[in-house]
């Protein structure tokens, strides 16, 4: 009799497991295994004092991935914050409106999974978004995510894709150096040196 | 004193002049207290309590600027509210301005609520003020304290700076508000400011202008009684001296003490001219009165000096007595008040009766007695009350009793009310602009309450929200509130903005209750949020804006509201209350509490004093009658005419008692020694001896005390006025009950003897 209420319920989860599953296509696999990252530069946004989340330089084998790590209690806000600067630098282009909606809809999610206890220890919703430049793919992948807190410094203990995109490379190349610049206050050359060469050749200007 | 008034002279002059220039280089440098931080009670508990507060969410003391323009919500008016907005905000010393010209609301955004200006641009927009009506009435809780319900009168809160020590930019900031204000205007624009800041400035800038005033006008009025009464050169010169070297070394020891006048004790050079002239007046009498036998010199005045010395000493004593009996105050105004006019009234004594003889040994006794119309007339009055007294004593008992009886019927008729912006005259601009504020805005007068649970723990729970509100509301519920600035308003639009609807609603469970906090803690406008909620949600303030009235309201409405606080959080939860009026309240309530015990004090003291002065039960009984009839007189006329007993009326009763028994001093000591077995006689040589000269220091008191009458704050006032009233009934107590009591106490001696 349990097991029938509780149907619906693994329904769901197998469905999402599923769904994640299918979003994640075998040759994008090496690039999407955070376990061996090498964190190369990191910053917490929009600041030390206010932070919201922390964006990353990552080295994840031969692929430049710039990850940002959201834990907030309004992570709806924080979005919306992200929908604006995107809508700025990206007026009336679709792979940036499919990735508003992607980012909506995980967002979405994970707010359908706070607690519903006051009381919860953290009530942080947690939200990755990955931007990966790799010698033979370009895409972005965001999800939800597990951490470990130690004298504010985070490690994430699990990872969860719920979303993933492969909007056009000059895209993800250059909204990856957009948010770099964004969140280490860095253009120009200082920027290049931050992220050092991108792997992959650089797409034709559109 | 033979050698004061002989070889010792000179010595005695110089040093006293030498202490005098030591004294006056100190009451020179007696400062004006700029935060009335002497008006306030010592209660640690009260003192903590509002710290606390204060390092939670931030002063209290914020000001008022109320604009009043015709057409407020049109193009001109937003525009003169900006612009009024930006130049307040760059006066040095505020540190941000609140108005309808950079207001926020609560709106739906893409992301849930966010902030969206009430004046939103483009501020030429012909639309601009039907946008903003329709913004006000979607936020009620923007009217009243922006903008009034008829929306002709905006209101801007102007929150200053907190420097701790300096005490001078507080006034350069209203200093230029008031510039402000006084520029030249459109017809039908006008300014307005309040707020504890001003009022603070406002009193110290009074009690200067008193000084200026009183003093001046307290020589004027003593040298003129003097001229008139003595009509003698010495006779104004050496009693002035007298008032003088007194006020100044008293002055000056104030100094010394380290202390800066305030409200009360600004009223220390007048009443101390007024209480120093006693024994120069006694002993001048005396020296013009004294037989043309007595023509030495200094036989003369020895002569005059030793009769008056005991009872003078005994009368500067209860006056003394009286006056130190304020010690018992918790108020550390009304403590410096008492201490430093007894310490001043035995100076007065000892400088009295000394520089008066020396002055007198440099002239020569008067060749002829003084006799002037005015003496033959008050001698005649007094013949008229020794007649009376003696003649029909049950009479006199019998009316002035009556009139005992009347006042104690009256008495419970006062009102315990202190009235910070009714301390001022209605021509104050603080009284003024109070009012209109209090008229047309939210009610100009703050209450703070602050809940929190008992354990420490967050507020941040539905059940917590619903005892806020339902507190909110309870508190909204009494007269004389006038609106509450809490957390529970801003959870409200929030959640309207969050749940995109219309109605001003709370959160209604615990998940949307936990991010409306989340989201109060990302706000960007975090100083706003914390004058309103602790920063770790723990304690949470209700700011409960009340009309302008006196501390009989607020004090008795802070007690209801705090027992709605515990009915309605319960026993998890501590409401307690403070804010700058609260503290009003509560003092004005311990103040009249421990004046009823420092007069109980003066009481004792003075019984002691007459006790230890005639050595019998009797007479000290008898000293008691004449002197408690005039302060139950004066406490039913407060009764009667409305007069509410505040810090400075509360003082009365202690202050004068010591004062009024003085004239009953000299007149029993006197009778004590006239009497020879015939009562009546002795009534008629007492009330022809010594009742001129209690006549011209009654005089004298009346006068000097009603120079206070033009002082800035009624209380001074009251306090000046009734003192002096007090004084008059006391004389008439001395004349006609005194010897009454006299008459029938030697009478049933008669009776009863064998």
């Amino acid at each position: 009799m349990r097991v029938v209420r509780l149907l619906p319920l693994l329904l769901l989860v197998w469905g999402s497991a599923a769904r994640a599953q299918d979003v994640a296509p075998a040759r994008l696999a090496p690039w999407l295994d955070a376990a061996a990252d090498q964190i190369m530069e990191s910053t917490f946004v929009p600041s030390a004092a206010r932070k919201v989340g922390e964006v990353r330089i990552l080295r994840r084998g031969e692929a430049t991935v710039v990850e940002t790590l959201l834990y907030t209690k309004v992570l709806a806000r924080v979005v919306g914050e992200i929908r604006k600067k995107e809508l700025v630098h990206w007026p009336d282009n679709l792979d940036a409106a499919h990735y508003l909606e992607a980012l909506t809809r995980v967002q979405k999610q994970i707010w359908s999974r706070r607690p519903m206890n006051q009381r919860h220890p953290d009530r942080r919703q947690k939200l990755w978004i990955d931007f990966v430049v790799a010698p033979d793919a370009a895409f972005v992948a965001i999800g939800a995510y597990e951490m470990d807190e130690t004298r504010g410094e985070i490690r994430v203990t699990q990872r969860e894709l719920i979303e993933l995109l492969e909007p056009s490379p000059e895209y993800v190349r250059r909204n990856l150096r957009l948010i770099t610049a964004d969140a280490f206050h860095v253009d120009g050359a200082a920027l290049d040196a931050l992220l050092g060469p991108l792997p992959g050749p650089d797409p034709p200007i559109r | 004193m033979t050698w004061l008034l002989t070889r010792g002279r000179v010595p005695f002059l110089c040093g006293l002049i030498a202490l005098t220039a030591f004294f006056a280089v100190h009451a020179a440098r007696v400062g004006v207290e700029t935060n009335n931080e002497s008006l306030n009670t010592r209660v640690p508990e009260q003192i903590e309590r509002y710290d606390r507060f204060r390092a939670t969410f931030g002063s209290d003391e914020d000001l008022l600027l109320a604009v009043a323009h015709p057409d407020l919500l049109d193009n001109d008016g937003l525009a003169l509210v900006a612009e009024l907005t930006t130049r307040i905000a760059r006066i040095a010393g505020v540190r941000r301005v609140f108005s309808l010209s950079n207001a926020q609301q609560i709106v739906s955004g893409e992301a849930g609520a966010e902030m969206a200006p009430v004046v939103a641009p483009p501020l030429d927009d012909p639309e601009l003020g039907a946008r903003v009506r329709a913004v006000l009435d979607r936020n009620p809780d923007l009217t009243g304290l922006f903008v009034s319900a008829d929306r002709r009168v905006a209101g801007l809160l102007i929150e200053i700076e907190d420097r701790a020590g300096d005490e001078r930019y507080r006034a350069a900031i209203i200093e230029a508000l008031r510039e402000l204000i006084a520029e030249p205007r459109a017809a039908g624009v006008s300014l307005h400011l309040t707020g504890i800041a001003v009022q603070k400035h406002d009193v110290s800038a009074f009690i200067g202008q008193d000084q200026r005033l009183l003093m001046p006008l307290a020589v004027a009025v003593l040298a003129c009684l003097l001229a008139f009464f003595f009509r003698n050169a010495l006779g104004v010169l050496l009693p002035l001296a007298v008032t003088g070297v007194t006020s100044i070394w008293t002055l000056g020891a104030y100094q010394l003490a380290g202390f800066q006048l305030n409200a009360i004790t600004g009223l220390l050079p007048p009443v101390l001219m007024v209480l120093s002239l006693a024994v120069s007046v006694h002993l001048i009498q005396g020296w013009l009165d004294a037989p043309l036998a007595a023509s030495e010199r200094v036989d003369r005045i020895l002569g005059v000096v030793r009769p008056l010395v005991f009872p003078c000493f005994f009368c500067s004593l209860t006056t003394a007595l009286g006056f130190s009996s304020l010690v018992t105050s918790s108020m550390p105004a009304v403590r410096q008040f008492g201490v430093f006019a007894a310490f001043g009234v035995m100076l007065s004594f000892g400088i009295g009766m000394t520089l008066v003889p020396v002055g007198l040994s440099f002239l020569a006794p008067p060749t002829a007695a003084l006799r002037s119309p005015q003496h033959r007339g008050i001698r005649r009055l007094l013949a008229g009350s020794a007649r009376t007294a003696s003649e029909h004593p049950w009479g006199v008992i019998a009316v002035f009793g009556a009139l005992t009886a009347l006042s104690l019927v009256c008495l419970p008729f006062v009102n315990n009310n202190t009235d910070l912006v009714r301390f001022l005259k209605r021509s104050a601009p603080l009284h003024r602009d109070t009012l209109y504020i209090d008229a047309n805005l939210t009610g100009s007068n703050a209450l703070e309450f602050v809940a929190a649970r008992r354990d420490g723990a967050s507020l941040v729970s539905l059940a917590g929200v619903r005892r806020m509100a339902a507190f909110e509301q309870a508190v909204l519920a009494h007269e004389h509130v006038t609106g509450v600035g809490s957390i529970v308003p801003v959870l409200r639009q929030l959640q309207r903005a969050e749940a995109r609807g219309e109605d001003l609603v709370l959160p209604d469970n615990e998940r949307d209750v936990a991010y409306a906090f989340d989201l109060l803690e990302a706000a960007p406008e975090q100083d706003l949020i914390r004058k309103l909620i602790a920063p770790d949600f723990t304690s949470a303030r209700f700011n409960v804006r009340v009309r302008a009235v006196g501390t009989a309201i607020a004090a008795p409405l802070a007690d209801a509201i705090l027992a709605d606080g515990r009915r309605i959080f319960g026993d998890d939860y501590v409401v307690t209350a403070t804010g700058a009026f609260y503290t009003v309240a509560q003092d004005s309530n311990r103040l009249v509490a421990a004046q009823v015990s420092s007069f109980a004090l003066a009481v004792t003291l003075v019984v002691l004093a007459i006790g230890a002065l005639f050595r019998s039960l009797q007479l000290t009984f008898i000293a008691l009658i004449p002197n408690l009839m005039p302060i139950a007189w004066t406490g039913g006329l407060m009764g009667v005419f409305g007069i509410d007993l505040s810090t400075g009326t509360a003082m009365i009763a202690s202050s004068v008692i010591g004062l009024v028994v003085d004239d009953t001093i000299h007149y029993m000591t006197h009778y004590t020694r006239a009497y020879r077995g015939d009562p009546a006689e002795a009534i008629r040589h007492t009330t022809a001896a010594v009742g001129p000269a209690l006549f011209l220091n009654n005089v004298v008191l009346v006068l000097g005390f009603w120079v206070g009458c033009f002082g800035s704050f009624k209380p001074t006032v009251y306090f000046s006025l009734l003192s002096g009233v007090t004084m008059i009934t006391a004389l008439l107590c001395d004349l006609y009950v005194t010897p009454a009591c006299l008459m029938l106490f030697h009478r049933r001696r008669t009776a009863g003897a064998p």
